[in-house]
């Protein structure tokens, strides 16, 4: 057993609890563990929930990468356009990133979309269409 | 630099539009041992190809120059894909992006392959240049079902007599080669690629030699052989050798499948040597493990039986409709110690239409090829056999079971009557007769002479250490005075009742010529 399929199983029992409900489900959890004999995994369960909780909110975000801060209000409208086209979800919490080896255009990130409009991507296709 | 070129780069770069991709992507949490957990790549495929953003963050120069990270998904879990990386695992990293492709693993194919080494994702490894590439295939294809084949019946000659007469080959067919390390499993298969030379053109099959996990310097070797003989002008090599990760080795069998099946949808005959599956097997199991499958049988996963059984069912005849291709066969296995009975061998015995047994006594008492009789077996290919060949053969097997049975009870038995003692020692020439050297595969005409010369009773007065003086004499005498029976044998593939008198004459001639040969 590892301290992250723990900490996953408390992540999951703790969704949509309050404060008293989760003291319960804590308590509950410490008694598994103690009759698995597991106790002492204990001391790295929080840093996995840290991580969990890490991974979701880099789930909620959405990074619009440009290649200077002049160019982000630029194509901060593609970024809403992707929006309206619910493309991105719903709950995203806008995070701008800049990232000058894209050269120009933007990307937009989340979790499983990648939306590229850089330059750097069209100059590499065609390097290769010009060498292949 | 060429003025046009520079022309036509100038006139790229000016009409150049940046545009806008929408892809899936993945970002890596776990990577080593050449696996990568993938969290994201929502609509992942089985076996789809992935490609690792190693450019990220690089400068366009660096990007430029950057090879590709491929791998392709394995595991679909409820939160994650677990992929394969396939070269480069090294340069993945925690978190970095992974782009979703949308297809299948497939490799480039084409006829310009014949007579190169690729890898096993069909990239040219011989220094010979690019390979102009005619289309690109899936890696993994549901093979043919009944209505797309047709029977096996036109016979793949391997130049190896005892095989050719007793454990004959169709085209279409899938032969194992099984025995013991060092017992000559390659040999049979390399034998059988160097005896396609002397097939007309025209119904040449494409060989494809498919090395599995084996040491660099020994693929060299073979390759340097088969040049030597003339042989890669019709061959293909794939490799994936023992210091190439599992999982190029686990895809090598499939790309060999995949190039055999090009040639065999182009209405030609092709034949794959997959050597050897007990290498696969173990590269398979390896990945599985990594990949965190549950272990069987051997700690081999359970989907051990349906890899091997979906790679050899994709050899094939087509039917005519189809073109009439084929694709044979010619997987090997290694045993430990003789034991057929282990976990791979039999899998692979019961896929297959038939195994040639190679046994480590018979190659200790200097019987080579170590073919044991008794346990190889063809289910299809006797439908296959020349007339000829027919013939002669249903006598050899027969003489050499009597032969067998009588040898063991001799240990036993002191005093023989005359009849026995002759049976024997006509069953220790026709032993001898079947035993060939290495790299010397014969010719179809030549083994029907040969095996006709056995059991018709020529051999009869012959010495046992001078059978092999005798077929070289034969042969030799047959060259010279009588390659007008040759030839309509070749031809026809058949004896008819005029060529077996002409054949009658010319042994009786050879033997009234070579009376020295004769002790009786």
């Amino acid at each position: 057993m590892k301290a992250s399929w723990y900490a996953e199983a408390l992540a999951g029992a703790l969704v949509g609890k309050n404060e008293k409900e989760a003291e319960k489900v804590v308590a509950r959890f410490y008694e598994v563990i103690k009759a698995h004999g597991h106790t002492g995994l204990l001391p790295f369960i929080p840093a996995e929930l840290e991580k969990i909780e890490a991974r979701a909110q880099a789930h909620r975000e959405a990074t619009l990468v440009t290649a200077d801060a002049k160019s982000r209000t630029k194509w901060s409208h593609a970024y809403d356009h992707y929006y309206r086209e619910t493309l991105l979800p719903l709950d995203a919490t806008r995070k701008d990133v800049i990232d000058e080896t894209i050269i120009g255009g933007y990307q937009i990130r989340t979790k499983d979309l990648l939306v590229d409009s850089s330059y750097k991507r069209s100059l590499i296709e065609l390097y290769q269409k010009i060498t292949n | 630099m060429n003025t046009i070129l520079i022309e036509k780069i100038r006139k790229e770069i000016e009409a150049l539009e940046p545009t806008t991709k929408v892809e899936r992507i993945g970002t890596v949490v776990k990577a080593g041992d050449g696996i990568a957990e993938i969290e994201g790549l929502k609509d992942a495929m089985m076996a789809e190809m992935v490609v690792f953003e190693t450019t990220e963050g690089k400068a366009l120069k660096d990007a430029l120059d950057h090879e590709p990270v491929v791998g392709f998904v394995l595991n679909l879990e409820e939160d994650f894909v677990k992929t394969v990386i396939l070269s480069g695992a090294e340069r993945i990293r925690e978190g970095m992006v992974v782009r979703g492709t949308g297809k299948t693993l497939s490799i480039p194919v084409s006829s310009a392959m014949v007579g190169r080494v690729v890898n096993a994702l069909g990239e040219p490894i011989d220094g010979k240049g690019a390979i102009k590439e005619e289309s690109r295939l899936p890696i993994e294809r549901i093979a043919f079902g009944v209505i797309d084949r047709s029977g096996v019946d036109t016979p793949l000659h391997t130049g190896i007599k005892a095989i050719d007469a007793m454990v004959p080959i169709g085209r279409g067919q899938r032969e194992l080669i099984i025995g013991d390390r060092g017992t000559g499993k390659t040999a049979i298969a390399l034998d059988t690629i160097l005896n396609q030379g002397s097939e007309p053109k025209e119904t040449r099959p494409i060989c494809i030699y498919v090395a599995i996990g084996q040491k660099e310097s020994k693929v060299a070797r073979i390759v340097g052989d088969l040049e030597e003989r003339g042989a890669m002008a019709y061959t293909i090599v794939v490799v994936a050798g023992a210091s190439d990760p599992a999982a190029m080795q686990y895809l090598a069998p499939f790309t060999g499948a995949t190039i055999g099946e090009f040639f065999m949808l182009k209405g030609q005959d092709a034949l794959v040597v997959y050597d050897d599956l007990s290498k696969h097997a173990v590269a398979y199991r390896q990945m599985s493990l990594l990949l965190r499958r549950p272990p069987g049988r051997e700690a081999y996963p359970g989907d051990i039986f349906y890899l091997h059984s979906r790679l050899l069912e994709r050899s094939a005849k087509l039917s005519a409709k189809l073109g009439g291709g084929s694709l044979t066969a010619l997987p090997i296995i290694e045993t430990q110690q003789g034991d057929v009975s282990a976990y791979i061998p039999t899998n692979v015995i019961s896929i297959t239409d038939g195994q040639i047994y190679l046994d480590t006594d018979l190659f200790n008492k200097d019987m080579r090829p170590a073919i044991n009789v008794g346990l190889s077996v063809s289910r299809v290919g006797s439908a296959a056999q020349t007339k000829a060949m027919k013939k002669v053969a249903g006598k050899i097997r027969l003489e050499l079971a009597q032969f067998r049975e009588l040898e063991a009870f001799m240990q036993f038995a002191s005093d023989l009557d005359k009849e026995t003692k002759d049976r024997i020692e006509k069953g220790r020439r026709l032993s001898e007769l079947l035993k060939q050297p290495n790299g010397h595969p014969s010719s179809f005409e030549k083994e029907v002479l040969a095996i006709y010369a056995g059991v018709s009773g020529l051999i009869d007065g012959v010495k046992v250490e001078d059978m092999r003086l005798f077929e070289t004499k034969l042969m030799e005498y047959f060259d010279h005075h009588a390659a007008g029976v040759l030839e309509s044998m070749r031809k026809e593939r058949a004896i008819s009742d005029e060529n077996e008198s002409e054949l009658k004459a010319a042994l009786a001639s050879f033997k009234s010529v070579h009376h020295e040969l004769f002790i009786a």
